[in-house]
């Protein structure tokens, strides 16, 4: 492209810039599930006991602070869950039921002491992380291509 | 919609694709721009420190796995100019 390019050319090359960073975000399974198993982690620590409970929930921060430093450093960009138009949706619908989720944990293990449901929850909340991690970045990769 | 102001700062290709990039991302890192657009590092530094110098972009360095990275993230002004730059492309886009 030169240095008068036209608009036509200015506009393919925002569009093909934008492509070629969104290639980057196709990362292994892996990184899915690191951030799935810190999410689900902080649900699974209300069942411990005072203070292991509180120990859990930052071990589990730790876990997703490794996350997003991996995930910088693999894709070379930062973008907060809820920077985009369209995937922030995903973002916050994802944070809401994790967040329901651990309190009514909090909720059952207060009342009945049954740790096999928070258990259970837990386990629903790490597989429901997954996939909604996964669909957040097909649904930003997206968004960054249309250049939305 | 923004209004469609033409910007020759950031019309050059290379801004352009800069802003481009740093438009749809809260921060990007230096190298991974510099390959995304295929240019060296100086060129590239001389593309950001313009973007700099017009109030588009801010750069901050942090350290990460024990390297110094940079950091380039467009400002409030600079993601106001490039969408009402992109508006002006896409309205001449329409007429020629």
């Amino acid at each position: 492209m030169t240095d008068d390019n036209n608009p036509h050319e200015a506009l393919a090359s925002i569009k093909a810039v934008r492509s070629s960073v969104a290639d980057r975000m196709v990362l292994p399974w892996t990184y899915d599930a690191l951030y799935a198993v810190g999410v689900g982690g902080m649900v699974a620590s209300q069942i411990m006991p005072p203070p292991f409970g509180v120990i859990g929930i930052g071990l589990c921060l730790c876990l997703l602070a490794l996350y997003v430093s991996l995930w910088k450093r693999k894709v070379g960009v930062w973008v907060s869950g809820v920077t985009p138009r369209r995937a922030r949706w995903v973002a916050i619908s994802g944070g809401l039921l994790a967040g329901v989720l651990m309190i009514v944990s909090m909720i059952i293990m207060d009342r009945t002491g049954i740790w096999q449901i928070p258990l259970a929850l837990a386990a629903v909340t790490t597989v429901c992380a997954f996939f909604v991690n996964r669909l957040w970045v097909r649904v930003y990769r997206r968004e960054l291509e249309q250049g939305a | 919609m923004k209004a469609p102001v033409f910007d020759p700062v950031i019309h050059a290709p290379g801004r352009l694709q800069i802003c481009a990039i740093l438009s749809g991302v809260d921060e990007g890192e230096f190298a991974m721009i510099r390959d995304a657009i295929s240019v060296s590092d100086s060129v590239l530094s001389k593309h950001v420190k313009q973007l700099e110098d017009a109030g588009y972009v801010v750069v901050t360095k942090a350290a990460s796995g024990g390297r110094q990275r940079t950091w380039l993230k467009l400002t409030v002004a600079g993601r106001a100019a490039f969408r009402a730059h992109v508006a002006e492309l896409t309205r001449l886009a329409g007429i020629s």
